[in-house]
């Protein structure tokens, strides 16, 4: 069978495998929300993990959009009203900031290539203007990078005062376009400068552009990782127009990042997209919680959130993960809502793990002896089969050159000379004596001999005698050592 | 070809016993934080080394203790490969952490993951053996198994977790069976590929290997035979096997055997010619001491 369709299936087997698995699992991040009957819901957005290992809190942070008939965030939300539950255990919540009460992060940045001239240019500066007029002066942040085949970073994000609104919006108005088109430095400065800002509230980073970058995918992976670090979701746009390679790759970043793609075609929808986003983003709440496994175990984790609204109770889910590939021994006992750690059932899991341990490796060792015990069996009875009989009875000793043997054997002309004997081993396994070249010997033909018996001079062999090793004489009667095994079964000398 | 099939077994079931070592030594010594990027590694990379270790040694442990049966083999088939698990199982685990953490997180991804620490450990018994076509086979073999064990470990946490066992035990069980699993297909499939790919091997008919077959590697360029230790095909307790008794070498797209301090029998039709140096052809019988073998080749057998 050809290799590469053997290997080829094998690969196929395991892929089918783990694609059923993951069907099966189900393991989505997708969020899922249960509106009210009046049209009120709720909906998890986004998941803040970068504050998960600070002083080993476990620390989660919850986006979520809750909406009354209107479409309005829904007033009159406490703490007390919201309830989170992580892999059905209860997590009280620590903080829950409604709309407006923090301040909203937003980074531009904005592609300003040789493609982006004229008109083009023009609207982007419009529709980042119109984004700026979203944010509250004195309580959010804004910060504005501009690229083409390099970057500026033409305001960095810094608290919104009527001085720093008045700079930034002179620095839009004096961008120029040129250049080519290099999307991933830009983006990757951008979530640096969210990780180096620090500060409280939910995060927005809009990444415009009208032109393709071969060099994206390459950076999409860290960007991912850097996202997921500095917990800011990426929005892509496309401005102009939608060339379809670098429509799959935004779409790709926009999603790994818990963002959104969008395309706009004119300047009007660019502007309407920065301004609902930051609208979006400024409705938002932010529930913040004590994840009840602190412990990062590498596995999904459901969290599940209700709201108690006066048109009923709103549900909301999302998945997250955090941790490695592998756990190893923290001990992931789950913290209870009042704090305390169940070592109750952490002392059974202990017990229980001992007694999967040892069920297994009995499992295991049981079944290696079975295929031990096998195996001896098929050698004993193996060596209890009495010989078949042999169908050459050829005489044990070698006949005389020239002679011709009896009606059991033949004769066989000598072989040509051989070289010398030759092996990379020779130096380690190097044979005794010295090699000859000269005309071999008449052909011994014997019986299949039956250990353990020497055979006449060998045929064709160019090996000088050795001194015997085992005791057994070359030539002449036989000797048979007192330890030597029974022959092995005759195979009736059949060709193989 | 011929797939030694109580050979696959056994090879499993040393490799889940393996992966179960690993697990055990993870669970009790694994302890370290995850709170920085640094510390996560570090965890991954003593993670790894833990299970590479257990696994390498468990997967050593076959030639040893049911091919040769010999405890000088036994220990040096560990030895190297718990050496070369440490190494596989570090540098695979760690990067197949840097996968998933990219990935951020998933069934799939984690799969992923696994089996670039699986082909990376799997590599031991090629390596431990000096036989590039058996090391390849092994890494093969080691990612296949960690696509599946790496994949199950996860669906099996999440499956029990569902099934109303708290997280804890959920994932020590996930973890348990996983890295069993994993071990288990690292053995198993190692010897699969093995048997499916190789080009050609030798079948014991008789004699103390009755049964078993030993593969010829082309890329190795000599495969000794002999009551030492060292040899590559290593037959002990028969005095007509002398420590450095033949070779076989690969020649001419086939392979040869060469008689060196012993003797070797080709069967001839109805005879048994002895051989200093012979080309062998495919169903070719051979006899060394008081075993016989047959030569096989994939394209015939």
């Amino acid at each position: 069978m050809n290799k590469l369709r053997i290997s080829g299936g094998l690969i196929a087997a395991a892929l089918l495998w783990v694609s059923v698995l993951s069907l099966l699992s189900g393991d989505s991040e997708e969020s899922v929300s249960q509106p009210a009957g009046d049209g009120s819901q709720a909906e998890i957005t986004f998941i803040d993990k970068s504050q998960f290992y600070t002083d080993g809190s476990g620390e989660v942070a919850l986006r979520m959009e809750i909406i009354d008939a209107d479409g309005d965030p829904m007033l009159g939300l406490s703490k007390q009203k919201v309830h989170v539950t992580e892999e059905g255990i209860e997590a009280p919540l620590k903080t829950l900031h409604g709309p407006g009460t923090q301040p909203i992060n937003v980074i531009l940045v904005i592609d300003v290539s040789g493609s982006m001239s004229g008109a083009k240019l023009r609207d982007a500066q419009d529709a980042a203007l119109a984004a700026l007029n979203e944010l509250q002066i004195g309580r959010d942040r804004i910060g504005v990078i501009a690229f083409s085949s390099g970057m500026r970073v033409i305001h960095p994000l810094s608290d919104l005062t009527n001085d720093s609104l008045r700079d930034c919006q002179n620095q839009l108005r004096s961008l120029n376009a040129s250049g080519g088109t290099q999307i991933g430095p830009p983006t990757l400065r951008a979530l640096e400068l969210f990780g180096q800002a620090d500060s409280d509230g939910p995060k927005l980073l809009m990444v415009m552009t009208d032109g393709e970058d071969d060099d994206l995918a390459a950076l999409v992976d860290r960007i991912v990782t850097s996202s997921d670090t500095q917990g800011v979701p990426v929005f892509t746009i496309a401005f102009g127009e939608e060339i379809a390679e670098a429509k799959a790759v935004l779409q790709d970043l926009a999603s790994r990042c818990e963002g959104k793609y969008y395309f706009a075609p004119t300047g009007d929808e660019l502007a309407r997209i920065y301004r609902s986003q930051v609208q979006e983003v400024g409705k938002s709440f932010i529930a913040i919680y004590d994840s009840p496994w602190p412990q990062a175990d590498g596995l999904p984790r459901q969290v599940e959130v209700t709201v108690d609204s006066n048109a009923g109770e709103l549900s909301a889910g999302r998945s997250y993960h955090i941790g490695p590939l592998i756990t190893g021994g923290q001990r992931s006992a789950p913290r209870l809502p009042d704090g305390t750690v169940n070592t109750a059932g952490s002392a059974g899991g202990t017990f229980l793990k001992i007694i999967l341990f040892l069920f297994l490796a009995f499992l295991l060792a049981g079944g290696l002896a079975a295929s031990e015990l096998s195996s001896q069996l098929r050698l004993r009875l193996g060596a209890t089969t009495t010989p078949g009989s042999a169908s050459v009875t050829a005489p044990v000793n070698a006949p005389q050159p020239g002679t011709a043997t009896p009606s059991s054997s033949r004769s066989v002309p000598p072989p040509p000379p051989r070289p010398a004997t030759t092996s990379v081993l020779a130096g380690r396994f190097a044979p005794h004596g010295t090699p000859s070249t000269t005309v071999s010997p008449p052909v011994v033909i014997r019986s299949p001999p039956p250990p353990p018996q020497v055979p006449g001079k060998p045929t064709g062999g160019i090996k000088a005698p050795s001194p015997p090793k085992t005791g057994v004489q070359k030539t002449g009667v036989q000797k048979i050592s007192p330890i030597t095994p029974p022959p092995p079964p005759a195979t009736g000398g059949k060709s193989s | 070809m011929k797939i030694d099939l109580l050979a696959l077994f056994q090879k499993g079931l040393l490799g889940g016993l393996g992966g179960l070592l690993g697990w055990l030594l993870i669970t009790m010594f694994v302890y370290l934080p995850s709170d920085t990027t640094l510390m996560l590694y570090l965890r991954v990379l003593l993670t790894g080394c833990l299970i590479g270790v257990a696994l390498g040694a468990a997967c050593g442990a076959w030639e040893g203790v049911f091919r040769d049966r010999s405890p000088r083999r036994l220990i040096r088939g560990m030895g190297i490969g718990a050496g070369i698990g440490l190494a596989g199982g570090a540098v695979g685990l760690v990067t197949g952490e840097v996968i998933f953490s990219l990935a951020g997180g998933g069934l799939f991804s984690r799969a992923i993951g696994w089996s670039i620490f699986g082909g990376l450990v799997g590599t031991g018994e090629g390596i431990a053996n000096r036989m590039p076509q058996k090391t390849r086979y092994g890494a093969f073999g080691g990612l296949l198994g960690g696509l599946i064990g790496g994949s199950t470990y996860e669906f099996l946490a999440s499956a029990l977790q569902a099934l109303g066992l708290s997280r804890d035990v959920a994932i020590a069980a996930g973890g348990a069976v996983g890295l069993m699993l994993l071990g288990m297909f690292i053995g198993c499939l190692v010897g699969l590929v093995e048997d499916l790919l190789r080009t050609a091997w030798l079948q014991f008919t008789s004699g103390r290997f009755e049964g078993q077959t030993r593969t010829l590697d082309p890329s190795k360029p000599s495969t000794s035979i002999g009551r030492s230790e060292l040899a590559d095909i290593c037959i002990l307790a028969d005095p007509q096997i002398v420590l450095q008794h033949a070779a076989i070498e690969p020649e001419a797209g086939g392979f040869a055997i060469i008689a060196l301090d012993g003797e070797v029998q080709i069967n001839q039709g109805p005879n048994w010619i002895p051989v200093t140096r012979h080309m062998l052809s495919s169903g070719e019988m051979i006899q060394i001491g008081s075993s016989r073998a047959r030569y096989q080749t994939a394209a015939v057998s």
